[in-house]
């Protein structure tokens, strides 16, 4: 199972996660970070999380282990350096929501859980010195039906998704 | 004091950036900015990473895909080609920018594919910054305005400011401006701007 950056919204009175490639232009600021359940609602040991590095000629990407290390943090070990994720402090009902998308991956059946890195700033460190950043799952590599053709080349005067009950902007 | 006419003093002492952390937006206004930034670091409540003009130059990033990210970068000759018309947020339509690098380069990685996303990087001289004029929200306020714009709203609000600041309402902990009229275009076209891909 993967790490899935995703984002969250209210579309239909359904309340859940979308791919951000399926959003286009209107995709917000900010994509969270995203796991899924086992079929018992646990986290798993362990998750594969893509990081892309940045380089002249684009974007490489590696995949790397993001490992859990008690009740509700994790961890993601990079060659020299580790950042720490852990569970996203949310209502209970926000805390398990299921993909609402019309993408298909395996673990888009379950329900999955929002983390956050601890320290944000440690990402932006790793991007400045290392050109490195965390991308958790490709959406073209392995998305079924994920097609980047919202990249057109106008940017539409659009607005966000519909920002949900508490306020938060999926 | 009115709420109102207190915001005016703010704006008129300030016109100056600062992160606003958890402060409320009229605390900042009495207290010198040199001084505010070091109790905001020294309490931990605010490192480098979180002020994009930390070093003078206000270093902002806007994610996208590569197409859009170099027709707005432009030419040194002849300038850039954002359009702040266009593009929408958290605080209603326009263009936006944000203070963290690598929330900007998955933004763009993720909505447009690994090869054609980028980062559209501005780095913007400190002076004519904080010439323009600034509404700095607070956490609390951004989500309220955040959860104010509903349909029409969201696509269809502005105010006379030139750029509104605030909290990533999503994710907090990342700071986003929204650039709304002319001069802040200007300014971000200008020469006074490094406009680069990344």
């Amino acid at each position: 199972m993967f790490v899935h950056s995703l984002v969250k919204l209210t579309e239909r009175s359904q309340h859940g996660w979308r791919a951000p490639v399926e959003l286009g232009d209107a995709a917000p600021q900010f994509i969270s970070f995203v796991v899924p359940l086992g079929t018992d609602n646990e986290f798993l040991g362990e998750y594969t999380c893509e990081i892309a590095r940045i380089t002249s000629h684009g974007r490489s990407l590696e995949a790397r282990k993001l490992v859990k290390a008690g009740s509700d943090s994790f961890v993601l070990e990079l060659s020299n350096d580790k950042v720490w994720f852990h569970v996203r402090g949310v209502g209970r009902d926000e805390r398990r929501l299921p993909y609402i998308g019309k993408l298909r991956h395996d673990d888009f059946q379950g329900m999955l859980t929002e983390i956050e890195p601890e320290d944000s700033s440690k990402l932006d460190s790793l991007c400045e010195e290392q050109s490195l950043f965390v991308v958790g799952c490709d959406p073209e590599k392995h998305y079924q039906d994920a097609k980047s053709e919202k990249s057109g080349t106008s940017i539409p005067a659009q607005a966000p998704p519909t920002p949900d009950a508490k306020g938060l902007v999926g | 004091m009115s709420s109102s006419s207190r915001r005016t003093a703010c704006r008129g002492r300030l016109g100056l950036g600062l992160f606003d952390c958890a402060f409320g937006e009229f605390r900042i206004a009495a207290r010198p900015i040199a001084k505010l930034k070091w109790r905001l670091m020294k309490s931990g409540r605010c490192d480098q990473h979180r002020l994009p003009w930390n070093c003078g130059m206000p270093k902002l990033y806007h994610g996208t895909s590569r197409a859009h990210a170099t027709a707005m970068c432009g030419s040194p000759n002849h300038g850039g080609t954002i359009n702040v018309w266009q593009g929408g947020g958290e605080f209603g339509r326009r263009f936006y920018a944000q203070s963290s690098i690598s929330n900007a380069h998955r933004r763009g990685y993720l909505t447009y594919g690994g090869q054609n996303g980028a980062v559209l990087v501005l780095d913007i001289d400190d002076v004519p910054f904080h010439a323009l004029r600034f509404w700095r929200l607070t956490l609390n306020r951004a989500q309220q305005l955040n959860a104010q714009l509903t349909g029409v709203a969201r696509s269809s609000f502005v105010t006379s400011d030139d750029v509104i600041i605030g909290p990533l309402v999503a994710f907090p902990h990342i700071e986003q401006q929204k650039f709304q009229t002319q001069n802040a275009q200007n300014l971000l076209n200008g020469p006074e701007t490094q406009r680069s891909v990344v």
